[in-house]
């Protein structure tokens, strides 16, 4: 069953998804884990293109009018025109990139290297922003920005490849995603 | 165990009797005048406004301790990075450099870059207390009909209220599924090994996205059975019209807008330069 209100109502629950995981911490010895980009890199391989994007909008609107549902519980406008806001964006053209690229059908190589893009995207912005809202150099935003999230978003990745695949082969029955 | 960060209180007065949009409007267009300007006596001004509103709003501390001590770290972090990355940006923006402190090679500290660490820290304390307001004083339902009413198409405006009431059940939809893993002998404390941990948490994931997926099946049909999206228009039972007062909230809210353009042209640019 595929409807319109369905595409209302898969976007709603990509965000509040993002935003829960966004407050989600596991510890992992000193290093705070948040779930933030799990959750945006699963809603972009599960979701279709369109939802993927509207989730991603939604959770951006509500974050923008202060609600905490960015990582950290932080949230307003300043977030999304701060020093971090490129990575926030990110977020968007990742859901954008990787739901254009994944079908249901993907290998997961396939799955893992849309998702790798999409992450890449994320990190590119983020620079960016980091240099042009936050005043640094190219090789600061990189030291500051990119440098220390490489492997554990590699990691990351891995987990959404596995269940992006472990997911897909039991929502074969349901029609949003066949 | 709910895991509330922080919610709508109920409570009586002067801005809990504002409609929503109103409020909507004037966060959006104070936090954008406060985000763009770096001139210290507008930001200082938005500030001073926004812990009187919180004053009239009766807001317990213990009700917002947690979010502003993670707000705070977070912008203290944000402050510690720029001075670490550009410690000379303060010199670029106001022409001068009076050093209070040599420190070591180019992590020496001056009035300017002090100056403009001041103002940046300013720009966090000014609107987060404006967006924790909206949040206590404005009930989740009336949310969706004030973005219809400032012109957002209502189905939009109904997926925002849809996220509102989704977040909290995600939340306690893991945390179940979380104790009865646990229940079960998984071990997700600091007692397990980390690979072990990770592992363990994934395997919440799943049964996480299953029930959520059922309740969106769940959610989708009953919408359609009550013929949601049906006609162009809709009526809201949260609605409030606008009052003397939400008008008046608007207009200072535009006032405030327009301050921080004008301070743009007065200081030829968006930063109050005192050593000029």
């Amino acid at each position: 069953m595929t409807s319109k209100t369905l595409g209302l109502v898969m976007p709603a629950f990509g965000a509040a998804l993002i935003a829960a995981a966004s407050q989600l911490t596991i510890p992992l010895g000193s290093i705070p884990f948040t779930l933030q980009t799990l959750a945006v890199g699963l809603v972009a391989t599960l979701f279709q293109k369109r939802e993927a994007v509207l989730s991603l909008l939604l959770y951006l609107f509500l974050g923008a009018v202060g609600l905490p549902v960015f990582a950290g519980g932080s949230g307003g406008l300043a977030a999304l025109i701060g020093p971090a806001a490129g990575f926030l964006w990110g977020f968007l053209a990742y859901a954008a990139l990787t739901s254009a690229l994944v079908s249901p059908k993907s290998s997961a190589l396939a799955i893992f290297f849309a998702n790798l893009l999409g992450d890449s995207l994320t990190f590119v912005l983020g620079m960016l922003g980091l240099m042009f809202l936050a005043k640094m150099s190219a090789a600061a935003a990189f030291l500051s920005g990119v440098l220390p999230f490489i492997l554990p978003d590699l990691g990351k990745l891995a987990i959404i490849t596995f269940l992006a695949k472990a997911l897909s082969k039991t929502l074969k029955n349901e029609g949003y995603f066949k | 165990m709910t895991n509330r960060l922080i919610g709508y209180y109920g409570g009586d007065g002067f801005l809990y009797r504002l409609s929503g949009a109103s409020k909507l409007l004037f966060l959006l267009l104070a936090s954008i005048a406060c985000m763009t300007t770096y001139d210290t006596r507008l930001i200082l001004f938005i500030g001073i406004l926004s812990l009187i509103l919180f004053r009239m709003a009766h807001v317990r501390w213990q009700d917002i301790s947690f979010v502003i001590k993670f707000i705070s770290f977070f912008a203290l972090l944000n402050v510690i990075v720029v001075y670490l990355f550009a410690p000379a940006y303060g010199e670029q923006i106001y022409g001068a450099k009076t050093v209070l402190f040599e420190g070591w090679g180019r992590f020496y500290l001056t009035s300017q870059e002090l100056f403009y660490l001041f103002n940046l820290s300013l720009k966090y304390f000014s609107t987060v207390p404006l967006a924790l307001l909206f949040l206590l004083t404005t009930h989740p339902s009336q949310f969706a009909s004030s973005l219809n009413q400032i012109g957002v198409p209502y189905k939009v405006a109904y997926a925002v209220s849809l996220t509102l009431r989704y977040i909290p059940d995600v939340q306690e939809e893991f945390y179940m599924i979380r104790m009865s893993q646990e229940a079960r002998g998984l071990e997700l404390s600091a007692k397990a090994k980390l690979l072990d941990r990770i592992k363990g948490n994934l395997q919440i994931v799943l049964p996480l996205i299953f029930s959520s997926l059922e309740r969106i099946d769940t959610v989708s049909t009953a919408m359609e059975l009550r013929r949601f999206g049906k006609n162009k228009k809709r009526t809201w039972y949260t609605y409030k019209k606008f009052s003397t007062y939400d008008l008046l909230a608007i207009a200072l809210a535009c006032l405030l807008f327009t301050a921080s353009l004008l301070l743009f042209l007065l200081n030829h640019g968006r930063f109050y330069n005192p050593w000029a």
